[in-house]
């Protein structure tokens, strides 16, 4: 198990978005506000630390387009939000 | 992913994925191409419902998207590692290789003598410099009257012996002023006098008393300084970006004043025990505290006129050392950034002054003045603003990651000047920063509780 990260508040932020069901690096741009430069980077290392999982679509029809990958929060991500949500008060807002 | 698809995507974009697939490995770059490609189409197709028309101004976001693709195979390459200790943080900056450099330029400063020796026009066959080494921080100090009229004595060990010295001096009727390197009867054996009967009329700005000076077989006299000379010898540098010259002098008469340099050329076969045993002079005037044989040394003038690129080199290799010891060169990309600013700091401080060090004999010894401050006063003058510039820099900057301090937050409240003063703090894009940890690492109700009271 890697070790695990601290949570800074972009990586709480982007944690945040997954769990409120925007699983795609461009809809977590959008919805952040974050630039692409810092949305990816962050995905790279939550998931080399183990607070998230990455799965592609499965292949649909043309009229779907290509596939994409999405990311979920796993159990040790969720309880890393959970604390990132004290420290950072701007982060218990209301859900989706 | 389907052809169709990714003719879909504009070709510029295509290109920039592509390229930058290129740089990954290959089972993790197709993995990336098809996520950014995946990415790409879903958002474009977002943005209209048709993809056939995608007017300028979604191809731009989507670049603008895109750039980040860059940051990401750049994150990917490194690893991902960023610096997250303060030495490692100020290492990155340029004040490790400035404050380095400060450290070896202190450390060289009693080499200068050794320096002045370096004259294009001497001649290096068993010539050696002799100097009093200093017991005060190894300094390299020059001989006495009585130790130079002593050594001038051993003719059995020394075939030339002689002693000169370096300054600036204006003749009449030149407007610029001319390098001297002036150098006595007995000395002339030791440098080779080859005269540039060219150099001086184009030089020497028309002055016409140097002209006929400028002969070895004239017999008149030049004025310098006060002082009657002979020329003997013009040494022009025409690489350098001032043209100036050396002129050689000749002095009928000693040179009082200025404690000279001395130079002396060892007969063949002298053996080093032999000159160490001569340099040991048994009493010495002017100092009678000091038993000065122990403190005379020979240099031989081979050894000193590669000097500055060895000691060049060897301040570049301390500075890359101090500023890898403090980064720990544990990826690629700090090894990289650690050669960078090794460079660009001896680049920006060191190179102009090791020019300057290279011309030293005729820019030192009594060469005072401004020209002469400029030159030790090169690093203090030129560093001290980069390494104030840095600091700024690294005030600006995130202790964690090094990125930018942005998004400026009011804390404090106006009202309480004494016990939490307003202010404003930064933070990073990665949400790093300065700010007061018992604010922001307080629990969130506290945080709501203080919220309140401020409001």
């Amino acid at each position: 198990m890697p070790k695990a990260a601290n949570l800074t508040l972009t990586s709480a932020l982007i944690l945040k978005a997954i769990k409120e069901g925007y699983s795609y690096g461009f809809e977590i741009m959008e919805v952040t506000g974050l630039a692409s430069g810092t949305v990816y980077p962050a995905l790279r290392r939550l998931e080399a630390t183990g607070l998230i999982k990455s799965s592609w679509e499965t292949e649909q029809d043309d009229a779907q387009g290509p596939p994409r990958r999405h990311y979920q929060l796993n159990n040790h991500g969720k309880d890393r939000l959970n604390e990132a949500s004290k420290r950072f008060p701007v982060l218990a807002g209301k859900n989706r | 992913m389907r052809r169709t698809h990714y003719r879909e995507i504009p070709i510029e974009a295509r290109c920039l994925i592509h390229a930058l697939a290129w740089a990954l490995p290959r089972d993790y770059g197709d993995c990336w191409r098809r996520e950014w490609f995946g990415e790409s189409w879903h958002w474009l197709k977002q943005q209209r419902f048709g993809l056939e028309n995608i007017g300028w101004s979604t191809r731009l976001r989507l670049f603008g998207h895109l750039v980040g693709a860059i940051v990401d195979v750049w994150f990917l390459l490194t690893g991902g590692k960023l610096f997250k200790r303060k030495l490692e943080c100020i290492g990155r900056s340029s004040l490790a290789p400035v404050a380095a450099l400060f450290v070896a330029v202190a450390a060289l400063w009693p080499f200068r003598v050794h320096l002045e020796a370096v004259s294009p026009s001497t001649n290096d066959q068993n010539a050696v410099l002799i100097a009093r080494h200093s017991p005060f921080m190894g300094k390299l100090d020059r001989l006495s009257t009585g130790e130079i009229k002593f050594l001038s004595r051993r003719k059995d060990v020394f075939d030339a012996f002689g002693t000169w010295r370096t300054y600036s001096a204006r003749l009449t009727g030149s407007p610029f002023p001319v390098i001297v390197l002036q150098i006595d009867p007995a000395a002339r054996k030791l440098f080779s006098l080859n005269l540039e009967k060219g150099t001086w009329p184009t030089y020497g700005h028309g002055c016409e008393v140097a002209v006929d000076s400028s002969s070895a077989d004239s017999k008149e006299m030049l004025t310098v300084n006060g002082t009657r000379c002979r020329v003997v010898g013009i040494v022009s540098r025409p690489r350098t970006p001032v043209p100036y010259f050396t002129l050689l002098l000749s002095v009928e008469s000693g040179m009082p004043g200025v404690l000279p340099n001395v130079i002396a050329r060892l007969r063949s076969g002298t053996s080093e025990g032999r000159l160490n045993q001569v340099l040991d002079v048994p009493f010495d005037s002017q100092r009678p505290w000091l038993r000065s044989g122990r403190n005379l040394i020979a240099t031989p003038v081979k050894q000193i006129r590669g000097a500055p690129f060895k000691w060049g080199g060897a301040v570049f290799l301390a500075i890359w050392i101090m500023t890898a010891l403090l980064q720990r060169l544990r990826s690629l990309r700090a090894r990289i950034v650690c050669s960078f600013e090794t460079a660009l700091a001896l680049l920006i401080v060191g190179l102009p002054w090791l020019r300057c060090i290279a011309h030293l004999p005729v820019l030192s010894g009594d060469a005072t003045g401004i020209i002469t401050a400029l030159i030790y006063g090169y690093p203090v003058v030129v560093g001290t603003p980069i390494a104030l510039l840095t600091l700024q820099f690294q005030k600006r900057c995130c202790r964690v990651c090094h990125r930018r301090l942005v998004s400026p937050i009011k804390i404090g409240r106006y009202g309480s000047v004494l016990m939490e003063p307003a202010a404003t703090e930064c933070l990073c894009t990665e949400g790093h920063g300065s700010l007061v940890s018992s604010t922001a690492l307080c629990p969130a109700q506290q945080w709501f509780t203080w919220c309140n009271k401020w409001a």
